[in-house]
């Protein structure tokens, strides 16, 4: 009634699939309850843990030095890349499992979708730290 | 009736899909038969009056306590806002003399502090609490009782805080109070302790708050809404939550070692005693950056909420808005060193948040372009609150330009403590968070208040808002890049500052004139505004709150929802909840019902029932509140006496928790019936009990980051020479102690299952003995090392440590003899066996907790090479 009557009208009807990923109600899947519920934040969980290794490795080979730690510059580097590159695959790995495995399933495909999603970004943050890793020397 | 309103049949839960000791007898009675006519409604009107007269002060239902948090954030607001006015005066001419050093500098930290930490983090959880379990289309929070605590204590505590200013005793080392300036040598005064323990007590409000959002999203919700069909709202609050409950243990960490310190003199961040102030910036840090997020993405929850109604077109992009929210959740967790690039960290360290700081504009952009979308795919209509949200999408983005700015390593050396940062975070907080706040305002003002505000008076208070923003922050670029810095009550003539200075204080006026107005508009269509009806859902919104009045029933009976905008595609939606159709349509029992339902699926699981009006929770927060306050001015006696009524009456409000139930079923409504009792992982304050573990850990986590990072200073020196030596021996008597206490713990829980009551009375005495026998081993291992708590930050921390340790297994102990009281009063059985499956979470956490943390202070770094 805020809106002149001529405003009013039911919104597009080609709107309604795109992403009525509701459609279905979720599926009953073996699965429990916590599993289902945290594993859209897998990717986020490997990218704080790969950060933290990235990061704890920089401070602690910063404050000990080279003779404390027993690593070279470069041999930090190159874990340090490793370790990116391994926790990008994980990552990756995860994604596409899920992909698989529940392609077939006809509901529950909101959580599935979130969860490639959040992969993807995952993804992005955890190989977007390559660029200080390789560029910038470590403790200036 | 259509297919919508059925009852799926799969709701209908086997029992014998049941663990045998949580389910009810096949041929157990179906209780309580509901009513759908007019007796059920009379029921619910009578079960969920508020009391009249004082007892305004019982009322926990989350309208009422909503309102009542919403007004307070907004009071909070123009308190801080008329000391940003002040400022403004005396930074308007060089030289100026309005305002002393000593008063600029409570008043710049007071402002930054009641701003962000008693208005814009409040005012998102008390819109969470108003609106949202209307929105996800339960009755009210899952725990009433803890809203109305929380609110109580934010509102005591922060008028505390507030009211310091009156008697000169306010705050003073900036917002963010770094150490060594707000230590006991620099801040001898009593400002600093006000701030740390009148904050500290508001933070804990924030998180049980927090806790209890996670629960309520999770848990109840409208039957068949499932994760997917959640308002938009819902998730970023999910989100916020979850950030609340890893975020804020940070700072509450930081402030309780700062008190510490200034109170015991265990030296924690003083260097001459091997601490560092750095400790303080990284665990603020840790909490300062996800902190604008927690205030950010609420607020861009309510313009997601509110663009579909103006635009007439649904969100598009829906699931991208999901995962960018939660990836912005997580990854702002690795940004916080970007407010310390200049405190000579290492340039690799460094480099790592810059690269996360500007990763995260993806996700941001991701949003952006998704209400862009939204708006170009419909016929958007200018209404004042789209108004709004086309302000803040305009200042959000320009504040977002100037963060990827200064979020450049180089750049920022410049930029940093100048008045280019107060610019960038004005842009960021004003347009992303109190543009949708008042857009919010004026869009849900005619359901909650039942009166529509002023559409002309909006549109006015908008333009003076936006111009006078712009206006007055803009230049705020240019001062900062000329030199001028944060945090000075004038400046020399003749250094380019003065005309924008000038500018930059006339439109402050301007903007809060802006303010006024709303302010004005409000106060007097509360009298005067034309009357909206309820169910007239008068702008055409999708979301379920408008399909219900904002009293305390809210849904006469909860419908079952098919869509993620229900009043779009399933226009008929309120009127069968109205008229009875659907679950829960009466109150038989005489008592507050609504419906705990499964976290993906949405499907009913139990009928909860919810605490009623009670003095408990404000006395409690009065209690709590004056313990900290008298605590502050070092009243011992007095504080220690409120404490023990605070913990009566908490102890007195935990009792009544965990109710008898019969063991059968209750009529749900809608052909559906539903325990009224589980025990089980379903439970909402077992859900609750697991989301509190979560901020627990993450404040262990950040003493235990205390520790080593403090380690990291000196590794050389760790421990000092003189510093005495922990015994394993005595070390691993204590953690033995404490495992086999938890060891007692599960027996008792398995022995009650299978009703052997000697047995789980037995474990839980055992428990308790020998948790009080691993707190007297761990005293002794800890005094008898002849490690001195105030020698050297190693010392402090490991005392630290040892006593959150000792903290968690002292309550364990208390949990299992008020479990054993419960046991003998026949208040536990196999059945009822709530308390004691809650408490032994406490002890699986603590047990967990206790082992590492004593292995690190044990271990670390005698055992490494």
């Amino acid at each position: 009634m805020l809106f002149r009557d001529e405003e009013v009208r039911a919104p597009h009807p080609h709107q309604r699939h795109s992403d009525d990923l509701d459609a279905e109600s979720e599926a009953r899947t073996g699965r429990g309850t916590l599993y289902r519920l945290l594993d859209p934040a897998f990717g986020f969980g490997i990218w704080a843990i790969h950060f933290l290794l990235v990061y704890c490795s920089t401070a602690i080979y910063c404050a000990l030095g080279a003779q404390g730690t027993g690593w070279s510059a470069f041999q930090l580097q190159a874990g340090q890349v490793m370790v990116t590159l391994l926790a990008a695959a994980i990552v990756f790995g995860h994604a596409l499992r899920k992909y698989r495995l529940d392609e077939g399933v006809l509901d529950g495909h909101f959580l599935v979708w979130i969860t490639i999603g959040h992969d993807a970004l995952a993804a992005v943050g955890i190989l977007w730290m390559l660029m200080p890793i390789l560029l910038v020397s470590a403790c200036s | 009736m259509s297919r919508r309103s059925e009852t799926p049949s799969s709701w209908t839960i086997a029992r014998e899909e049941w663990p045998k000791r949580f389910s009810v007898p096949a041929d157990a009675p179906v209780l309580h038969p509901q009513d759908t006519g007019e007796l059920g409604r009379q029921e619910l009107s009578k079960a969920w009056k508020r009391p009249s007269g004082l007892g305004f002060f019982t009322e926990v239902n989350n309208t009422h306590i909503g309102k009542l948090y919403i007004a307070t954030g907004f009071l909070f607001f123009l308190g801080a806002g008329i000391l940003a006015l002040l400022m403004r005066i005396q930074l308007a001419y060089p030289g100026n003399t309005f305002l002393d050093a000593a008063t600029y500098n409570q008043f710049f930290t007071m402002h930054g502090t009641v701003m962000m930490f008693l208005f814009a983090v409040p005012i998102v959880e008390a819109f969470a609490v108003l609106l949202l379990p209307t929105m996800v289309g339960t009755r009210d929070m899952p725990f009433p009782w803890l809203s109305a605590f929380g609110f109580w204590c934010y509102a005591i505590g922060g008028l505390m805080v507030f009211s310091s200013l009156f008697f000169k005793i306010a705050p003073d080392g900036g917002w963010f109070m770094y150490p060594p300036l707000t230590g006991a040598t620099y801040s001898p005064g009593i400002n600093t302790d006000i701030w740390i323990l009148g904050l500290g007590f508001v933070e804990i409000s924030a998180v049980a708050a927090a806790a209890e959002i996670v629960v309520g999203i999770l848990k109840t919700r409208a039957p068949g809404m499932t994760l997917a069909r959640m308002p938009i709202f819902a998730w970023y609050m999910l989100v916020t939550a979850g950030m609340i409950m890893l975020g804020m243990p940070a700072v509450i960490a930081a402030d309780i070692l700062l008190e510490l310190e200034r109170a015991f003199g265990m030296p924690f961040y003083d260097p001459a005693k091997g601490g560092d102030p750095l400790l303080w910036q990284h665990l603020f840090w840790l909490f300062g950056h996800p902190e604008v997020y927690i205030i950010f993405l609420p607020a861009a929850g309510l313009v997601s909420m509110m663009l579909p109604t103006f635009a007439r077109a649904r969100l598009i992009g829906y699931a991208w808005i999901v995962a960018s929210a939660a990836a912005i959740g997580f990854i702002s967790f690795g940004l916080w060193v970007h407010h310390m690039y200049a405190t000579g960290l290492p340039r690799l360290s460094l480099s790592f948040f810059a690269a996360a700081s500007v990763a995260i504009a993806i996700p941001m952009g991701i949003q952006m372009f998704a209400w862009i979308a939204t708006i170009w795919d419909g016929r958007p209509v200018l209404r004042v609150p789209m108004l709004f949200i086309l302000g803040f999408l305009f200042i959000f983005t320009v504040g977002g330009l100037t963060g990827i700015m200064v979020a450049a390593v180089p750049f920022d050396w410049q930029a940093h403590d100048t008045y280019f940062v107060v610019a960038h975070l004005h842009y960021v907080l004003i347009g992303g968070m109190v543009f949708p706040l008042f857009g919010a305002l004026y869009y849900w003002a005619p359901l909650v208040l039942g009166r529509l505000l002023s559409e002309r008076a909006g549109r006015w208070a908008f333009a003076f808002m936006f111009i006078g923003f712009n206006a007055a922050f803009l230049p705020m670029h240019i001062t900062g890049l000329r030199g001028m810095p944060r945090r000075v009550y004038t400046y020399p003539a003749g250094l380019g500052f003065d005309t924008l200075n000038l500018i930059s204080s006339v439109f402050a006026f301007v903007f809060a004139f802006g303010i006024l107005i709303v302010l004005g508009d409000v106060v007097r269509s509360l009298r005067r505004g034309r009357v909206i009806e309820a169910h007239s859902n008068p702008w055409n919104a999708p979301s379920l709150e408008w399909s219900v009045p904002a009293d305390n029933v809210g849904f006469r009976s909860m419908p079952i929802v098919t869509s993620r905008y229900p009043l779009w595609d399933d226009p008929d939606i309120g009127r069968r909840g109205d008229s009875g159709h659907g679950l829960l349509p009466g109150a038989p029992m005489g008592r507050r019902q609504s419906l705990a339902t499964g976290p993906i699926t949405g499907e009913p699981v139990q009928i909860l029932l919810l605490p009623g009006p009670s003095w408990v929770p404000l006395l409690a927060a009065f209690s709590t509140a004056m313990a900290f306050a008298a605590a502050t001015f070092k009243l011992w006696t007095t504080a220690a006496a409120f404490g023990v009524a605070a913990c009566v009456l908490i102890g007195v409000w935990l009792w009544a928790r965990d109710e008898a139930q019969p063991r059968a079923m209750a009529d749900a409504g809608g052909g559906l019936s539903l325990p009224l009792y589980r025990s089980d992982e379903g439970n909402v304050g077992y859900w609750a009990m697991v989301v509190t573990l979560v901020a627990d850990a993450a404040t262990s986590a950040a003493i235990a980051f205390a520790y080593l990072f403090l380690w990291t200073g000196r590794p050389d020196a760790w421990p000092p020479a003189d510093a005495g030596t922990l015994d394993t021996g005595r070390a691993a008597i204590a953690l033995t102690a404490a495992i086999l206490a938890w060891l007692a713990y599960e027996m008792a829980l398995r022995a009650n299952d299978r009703n052997w009551r000697t047995g789980a009375t037995a474990s839980l005495a055992g428990a308790a003995c020998a948790a009080m026998a691993a707190l007297a081993a761990g005293w002794w291992w800890i005094l008898s090392s002849g490690i001195s708590p105030t020698a050297t930050s190693y010392g402090a921390t490991v005392w630290t440590i040892v006593g959150w340790t000792g903290l968690h297994l002292a309550l364990g102990m208390v949990m299992a003899l008020w479990s054993l009281a419960r046991m003998a009063l026949g208040m536990i059985d196999a059945w009822r066996a709530l308390t004691l499956r809650i408490t032994l979470l406490w002890w699986r956490f603590t047990i967990g907790m206790a082992t590492v943390l004593i292995v690190l202070v044990q271990g670390f770094p005698y055992a490494v090479p």
